[in-house]
């Protein structure tokens, strides 16, 4: 078994947990690099808080706008079926269970499922954006991080240390996740390239996808 | 029929008072944001202001939520020219840890106040406030710092805060097109916080990119109705497509 990986097979990783005709919400940083990864053959339709639903990936240059962006400023192509809505209807489909999945960074998790992803005490000041309302509305919580800081700090805790971003909204119902298999997938697909581009060791200290709620494979 | 149309946005903006609490719309892109209209009020000079508002500026000078990543005007120009008292956002600090924005340096200074509230709690406390909803119960913030001095009471098995209705003196808003009546109708990720905010307000200034005559727009696409809007400016349209 492998002890590791890279940003991109974790984003790949959580994508094969989306099933076909999921509706899910991506968050920033490796969240939304599971767009690209969703498995050949499911559909899933990708809600986005600023008011889009139903939305593809990049399009053309020349066919982008700047009314056609997502929540985290990449533009999307617009795809038959998308709808466009205010951020109350966007919230009431989040708050009120209408959204299948939410794929979350995080700062801290600690094993009674509670999610620290907003801010650390020593910022003095912090982003709730989103967060708090999509790990208090949606059923199906999953969180996609590195399970220690670029310093090599735990990110996966007894308590978490910093400010909650809800209580109890991850289930861990397993561990953390194997890599077999990943590894040979990622070659064929790839992103290797992609991996030794970081940093000088080419590759992260530490990089478990941590999928929880779901079962270990 | 009441003319609602300003020739120009110094005149839409010109009784806002000093500290008064105003709505600015969008989400924080380019496309959302009411810049001539928040551009105006920096050269109008209002100060003591609380500003609620997705974000207290934390995109427009990074480009983020621009093609291109080109830089765009948004609330922090108002933070920078030190008309803001308080915010009541969401988003209050820069996207970029690296480059913090004017906003998260005047608050970490204590210059000014900063209200959290979930971005999903914000758009319902304002839908809320225009609609006329003293407060309502929600699951969000559940055992955070946003639930201080708040009431926790269980609904239907569910722990839930009471949260209150935003009001506020004016919103500034951003849509696509407005009829003379004060119709507005949007194009893609513009509807946002724009449309919300614009039964929440006093007066509802919109910023347009077309003004079309009474009937040009077909009652059954208008997304806000008139009845919400008492002001429109037709701004020069600098983003395409």
């Amino acid at each position: 078994m492998r002890a590791r990986l890279d940003r991109q097979t974790i984003a790949l990783r959580v994508a094969n947990e989306f099933y076909d005709g999921a509706i899910v919400n991506l968050g920033g940083g490796i969240p939304a690099l599971a767009a690209n990864f969703v498995p050949e053959g499911r559909s899933v339709t990708f809600h986005a808080e600023n008011g889009v639903l139903g939305f593809g990936g990049v399009p053309l240059e020349d066919e982008q706008s700047p009314y056609n962006l997502g929540a985290n400023g990449i533009p999307f192509s617009v795809l038959p079926g998308m709808s466009f809505f205010s951020h109350a209807d966007s919230f009431a489909m989040i708050r009120g269970g209408h959204i299948d999945i939410s794929v979350l960074g995080a700062l801290q998790v600690s094993e009674k499922g509670d999610l620290a992803n907003w801010t650390f005490p020593e910022r003095g000041i912090g982003n709730i954006g989103g967060a708090m309302d999509l790990a208090a509305g949606c059923s199906r919580i999953i969180v996609a991080m590195e399970h220690v800081t670029p310093k090599g700090q735990l990110k996966i805790l007894k308590e978490c240390s910093y400010p909650l971003t809800a209580a109890k909204c991850v289930k861990h119902r397993h561990g953390y996740c194997s890599h077999t298999g990943y590894k040979r997938r990622l070659g064929a697909s790839g992103n290797r390239s992609r991996l030794d581009g970081r940093g000088s060791a080419g590759v992260y200290r530490a990089q478990n996808a941590h999928i929880p709620g779901t079962k270990s494979d | 029929m009441k003319n609602k149309v300003c020739s120009n946005f110094r005149e839409a903006m010109a009784d806002i008072p000093d500290n008064s609490t105003i709505m600015i719309g969008g989400f924080g892109h380019a496309a959302d944001k009411p810049q001539n209209l928040i551009t105006a009020l920096r050269d109008q000079g209002a100060k003591g202001l609380t500003i609620i508002v997705n974000g207290a500026g934390v995109s427009g000078s990074l480009g983020i939520g621009s093609l291109g990543g080109k830089p765009f005007i948004d609330e922090e120009v108002l933070v920078v020219n030190r008309q803001i008292k308080k915010a009541i956002c969401s988003v209050p600090a820069s996207l970029v840890m690296s480059k913090p924005g004017a906003f998260e340096k005047q608050y970490l200074a204590g210059e000014t106040e900063l209200e959290y509230v979930p971005q999903g709690t914000l758009a319902e406390r304002i839908r809320a406030g225009g609609a006329g909803v003293g407060a309502f119960y929600t699951p969000t913030g559940v055992g955070t710092l946003v639930e201080r001095g708040k009431e926790r009471r269980v609904i239907d098995g569910k722990e839930m805060l009471l949260e209150f209705a935003l009001r506020a003196d004016y919103a500034l808003i951003r849509a696509y097109r407005a009829d003379t009546a004060g119709n507005l109708v949007y194009r893609g990720i513009m509807r946002s916080f724009n449309a919300v905010m614009a039964a929440a307000a006093k007066v509802t200034i919109v910023e347009v990119e077309q003004i079309v005559e009474a009937g040009d727009i077909d009652p059954e696409i208008v997304v806000t109705p008139g009845i919400f809007v008492d002001r429109i400016v037709e701004s020069p349209r600098e983003v395409r497509r």
